[in-house]
């Protein structure tokens, strides 16, 4: 290698942009937590990486130029041509579960993802173990580069089209060849071309189609007759589709009363799952199907002067507000891809279009003179409104199925937890109005989990009666929960009852309703959301969510899955109801992350003892081997936690997730990058302090943890990019020490027992792969707190060993 | 060097057959046509009829009985109606398993229990006009033909529909008539219905549905994901009013008590 800083940098920037782009690429195709749970398994290539030099060190070192130029074609053309290859398995996600052939797809969906991760890794992996001297040099150029890596991946998203993202990224790692010396290997001009080809041809010339699966709602939409795509916005954040067909007709929770006609509309799906449907303001016909629905209820009594919606996606209840008589509306949407396609492409494409007659651009809901528009994150605008509205609105989110299969388990929902609840308090007007709208779902879930969290943010409050704040309602598709800053008065009630009865609804709670009320129109075995309400509103929670089926405490901000139900406990319960294969379908997060983490560890076990199996005979060394295990599996365990951490931390101040993970990542890897460069210095001049960085990231991690807190209402003012500057300058001295340790530890292994120096780099490798995981894991299970103490203990844990290492 | 190139381009070479190879095996594997599917599906009925009547009558003991069902004329439907003919040619071997089965466009064909659950909970009889919305495979219009006078069945999606429609022919179910449309207007020449089953999930039952629908007449719908019914409605009209009720197509544990 001619310039090992320079090729362990591109590749690294390579390996961490494409696994940003096949995160998209997958959670397009199939489903984020699929794609989480491929990729995950892919990223093991690190860690086996690590196996395959540790039993063929010797070899490689020999041939060290002709086995990293051969690993580097490999890994360009297996970039290249990874959709390609994925499309051969037509894996269907869902059927799984009833045939096993699938799981053969999915081993083959597996290997292809592991071939670019693997020889990548195989690289960097090989160039710290040849060149111990200059491991410092070395994984600050991996860090950095990977650093870049993900900040352009984000570039890339939004620059290039989704599908030669692969092509572009192996395009970069074929330039990588250069770095070789072409005097120790002489076939790199034929190297070097062969891989050109083959990257312009798959990558970029005839690039694989991106196959969304037939069981997206997309998919099934585009086969609605004259379906067609009339608008299409593609960025960081997925991709947005908007679809017309004389076909589509949505009306959640409509009433059985109605005998209008539902008219068509235009479709907004996002990543190929159901958004809503764009709305109008002098769209009338649309208006009298949205005031025969459940979530019409609020705009009854509240006062029409302002009111607050959140989450406000296609403009639903922004339609609702102005025609019931609101002067002035509200609305928080967070994607800016959505925003700019209902407000800007769409006019363009309808001024084009013989659609467009009834639609003008002065005519889309946010274009209305009465509306406000925020791009921004619901709970982010919370933080920092001081508002006094008379109304506050939360819509239904996502589509009917995948809220009730659970797609959303394991999404961080920050809107939907008792903080946020209370905020929402704080910025009604005197007798201002909360309404929240949810699926209804069976059995039910979200609608207790909901009432559980209104009752408990009342009570903390300090509300006296909180039963006489709160009106209930449900149909057989949607639930609204209404709730009154002042006790809900005569007037109020008999506006209420007279919809609720016109329309068929049911009640869940009024004030002073009997049990013979609750269960009329749309009958459920036993008026189940009714008696829920009434032992919460009665102070027995506690025993009704220890004896409920399904997790029914609310979800709090340390622990924010307010859509994860299962219960272990009740598993056995379930599966007396339901056969085995039939229950991921309740919960499809929380079973993939399960086992995700189960295959992850059934991988890593046999691929990590068989080097050690190798040295069995020599007793010492095996000892010393633990060591390496424990000191560099817990630098591996702890990074990933603090950085888990820091990631959900942030999206508070951030708003989306795409900011926080982007600004936590690029700072994380970068700062470390820089404490990986002077780590060489600080073992020559001061190898005692290097206990002291552990205790230092130690503390510094409880500091950013606390501080995440009290630093969120003074930065959530100001504009995006100085709020990330503010996280990065926050998280840059923990990251900066973060680069220490592992570096360190390379070194002393250098010096005393560098045959170890694969083995060291492969369990690194597998336990940050699988502490992704765990984290998640123990977040949804106890909560950020309880990862942050994890975090602890790895680092302790591996400082200490570091004292026994020398 | 030159040999080194020949060696590139020989890299090459395999590279692009393997992948010129592997695009052609991809692309055959979801485009075979129903039609041909019904043909194969035949030739193995040919075959082997008997076996698959035992697999069809242990489907029945096994599957539909012992959950429940017990309406004679459902459970003889279920065992006249030859399930492994409404099946992609793949699936063959398991068309009379526990579980739903794709049968392309992101449709499924429901698990033999539902479609009996669903057709004994809609109480027809001979004498019984019923519609259904989404046709899909056409097993549970055949189904529901061995046990009543005349079934009105509609598909969306234009392939499904012919597919089911030559099918549901050759099978020589005359008392079924199918049509490629929007489902939503239902068939107004034909209203009002005794029963209507709507297969496919939706987010609202749409009005004119609701207005085809008998005085004392039954409308069933599923909810949930494509591979697994959680729920279905049962919608009754009745006295100018309109009830729902929430029928589990399991036996429920109680929700709340100690687990």
């Amino acid at each position: 290698m001619k310039r090992p800083v320079l090729l362990l940098g591109l590749l690294s920037f390579c390996l961490l942009s494409f696994e940003i782009s096949l995160l998209r690429i997958l959670s397009l195709t199939q489903w984020y937590h699929f794609a989480y749970m491929i990729i995950s398994i892919a990223l093991l290539g690190f860690g086996l990486s690590g196996t395959i030099i540790s039993l063929f060190r010797e070899y490689f070192l020999k041939h060290i130029s002709f086995t990293v130029s051969i690993a580097l074609v490999l890994c360009t053309i297996s970039i290249a041509t990874s959709v390609h290859l994925m499309n051969l398995f037509s894996f269907d996600a869902y059927f799984i579960l009833f045939k096993p052939a699938q799981t053969w797809k999915l081993l083959g969906l597996y290997l292809i993802l592991l071939m670019p991760f693997l020889f990548g890794a195989f690289i960097i992996g090989l160039a710290l173990t040849s060149k111990p001297e200059q491991v410092n040099r070395l994984y600050f150029a991996n860090l950095i580069g990977s650093g870049i890596g993900g900040i352009s991946a984000l570039g890339f998203l939004t620059i290039f089209n989704l599908k030669l993202i692969p092509g572009v990224i192996a395009l970069i790692s074929t330039s990588v060849l250069v770095c070789i010396d072409r005097k120790k290997v002489k076939f790199i001009p034929a190297l070097f071309f062969s891989s050109l080809i083959i990257t312009i041809v798959f990558g970029l010339i005839k690039p694989a189609p991106l196959k969304i699966s037939q069981y997206k709602s997309l998919s099934k939409t585009l086969l609605l007759p004259q379906a067609k795509v009339i608008a299409e916005r593609s960025g960081p954040l997925g991709l947005y589709t908007i679809v017309e067909s004389p076909a589509l007709r949505y009306a959640p929770g409509l009433s059985f009363s109605f005998s209008g006609d539902v008219q068509t509309q235009l479709g907004v799906f996002h990543d190929g799952e159901w958004v809503g449907t764009i709305s109008e303001p002098d769209d009338t016909l649309r208006t009298e199907v949205l005031k025969k629905s459940t979530f019409a209820l609020p705009y009854l009594f509240a006062n029409k002067k302002s009111v607050l919606i959140l989450a406000a996606g296609t403009g639903q209840d922004v339609q609702l507000a102005l025609s019931s008589g609101f002067t002035k509306v509200v609305a928080v949407e967070q994607s800016s891809e959505l925003i700019h396609l209902l407000t800007e492409s769409l006019s363009t494409v309808f001024l084009k279009d013989a659609f467009g007659t009834n639609l003008r651009k002065n005519n889309f809901i946010y274009n209305h003179p009465n509306v406000e528009l925020y791009t921004e994150d619901a709970r982010t605008f919370l933080e920092k409104e001081e508002g006094n509205f008379d109304l506050i609105v939360v819509p239904m989110l996502g589509g009917f199925v995948s809220s009730s299969a659970g797609m959303y388990a394991l999404f961080e929902d920050y809107l939907f937890t008792i903080e946020s609840f209370t905020k929402m308090f704080n910025n009604l007007s005197d007798d201002g109005v909360l309404c929240i709208n949810t699926w209804m779902d069976y059995p039910p879930r979200r609608a207790i989990k909901l009432l559980a969290t209104i009752v408990s943010v009342l009570r903390n409050i300090g509300t006296e009666k909180p039963e006489n704040h709160i009106a209930a309602i449900r149909s057989w598709g949607s639930v609204t929960v209404v709730i009154k800053k002042t006790e809900l008065n005569e007037k109020d009630l008999a506006l209420s009852k007279k919809f609720v009865e016109e329309n068929g609804f049911d009640w869940i709670h009024y004030p002073k309703m009997t049990e013979e009320e609750a269960n009329i129109y749309y009958k459920l075995d036993e008026p189940v959301l009714f008696q829920a309400c009434q032992e919460f509103l009665s102070g027995n929670e506690d025993s009704f969510y220890k004896d409920y089926i399904f997790i029914a405490s609310p979800a709090t901000d340390n622990k924010p899955y307010f859509s994860h139900f299962l219960k272990w406990k009740a598993l056995k319960k379930l599966k007396k109801s339901y056969d085995t294969s039939s229950i991921p379908f309740l919960e499809w997060g929380y079973v993939v992350l399960l086992s995700t983490l189960i295959q992850a560890f059934l991988i890593s076990i046999p691929l990590v003892v068989i080097p050690l199996l190798r040295l069995k005979k020599r007793q010492r060394e095996k000892k010393d081997l633990m060591k390496v295990f424990f000191y560099f599996g817990g630098l591996g365990m702890g990074f990933m936690f603090v950085e888990m951490l820091l990631i959900q931390k942030f999206i508070l101040i951030l708003g989306k997730p795409v900011f926080s993970v982007s600004a936590v990542i690029t700072a994380i890897l970068v700062f470390s990058g820089f404490g990986s460069l002077i780590s060489k210095r600080l073992i020559q001049k001061s190898p005692g302090s290097i206990f002291l960085i552990f205790i230092g990231i130690a503390i510094l991690t409880v500091l950013n943890f606390v501080n995440a807190n009290y630093i969120l209402p003074l930065a959530a003012g100001y504009s995006t990019f100085l709020r990330m500057l503010t996280v990065v300058i926050f998280i840059a001295p923990l990251a900066f020490l973060m680069g220490i340790p592992f570096p360190a530890g390379l070194s002393i292994l250098s010096e005393q027992f560098s045959e170890s120096i694969p083995f060291a780099w492969g369990v690194n490798g597998f336990a940050s792969v699988i502490s992704i995981t765990l984290a998640t894991y123990i977040a949804v299970q106890l909560g950020f707190a309880v990862v942050l103490f994890g975090s602890l203990i790895a680092y302790l844990t591996s400082g200490l060993i570091y004292l026994r290492l020398k | 060097m030159s040999i080194s190139f020949i060696k590139g381009g020989f890299q090459l070479k395999i590279l692009a057959i393997f992948l010129i190879v592997s695009t052609l095996i991809s692309s055959d594997s979801e485009k075979q046509t129903p039609q041909d599917n019904l043909a194969q599906s035949r030739a193995i009925e040919f075959r082997n009829p008997q076996k698959m009547a035992r697999q069809r009558e242990r489907m029945v003991e096994t599957q539909i009985k012992r959950r429940g069902v017990k309406n004679i004329d459902v459970i003889q439907s279920m065992m006249t109606v030859q399930r492994h003919l409404f099946v992609l040619k793949k699936y063959i071997k398991e068309a009379y398993d526990d579980h739903p089965l794709p049968i392309g466009y992101g449709q499924t064909i429901s698990q033999p229990y539902i479609v009996a659950f669903m057709t004994e909970i809609v109480e027809v009889d001979s004498g019984s006009s019923v519609l259904e919305i989404g046709t899909g495979s056409g097993y549970q219009a055949a189904v529901v033909a061995e046990i009543v006078d005349s079934v009105f069945t509609i598909e969306i999606v234009e392939e499904l529909g012919a597919s089911a429609s030559k099918r549901l022919k050759e099978l020589q179910y005359n008392n079924i008539k199918t049509k490629v449309a929007d489902g939503y207007y239902g068939w107004h020449e034909h209203a009002p219905f005794d029963a209507i089953i709507v297969t496919a999930a939706a987010e609202h039952i749409p009005p004119p549905l609701i207005e085809q629908l008998k005085y004392g007449g039954k409308m069933i719908i599923p909810v949930g994901h494509p591979f697994f019914v959680q729920n279905l409605i049962l919608v009754e009209k009745r006295k100018g009013k309109v009830y729902s009720k929430n029928m589990m197509p399991v036996r429920f544990v109680p929700l709340i008590g100690k687990h």
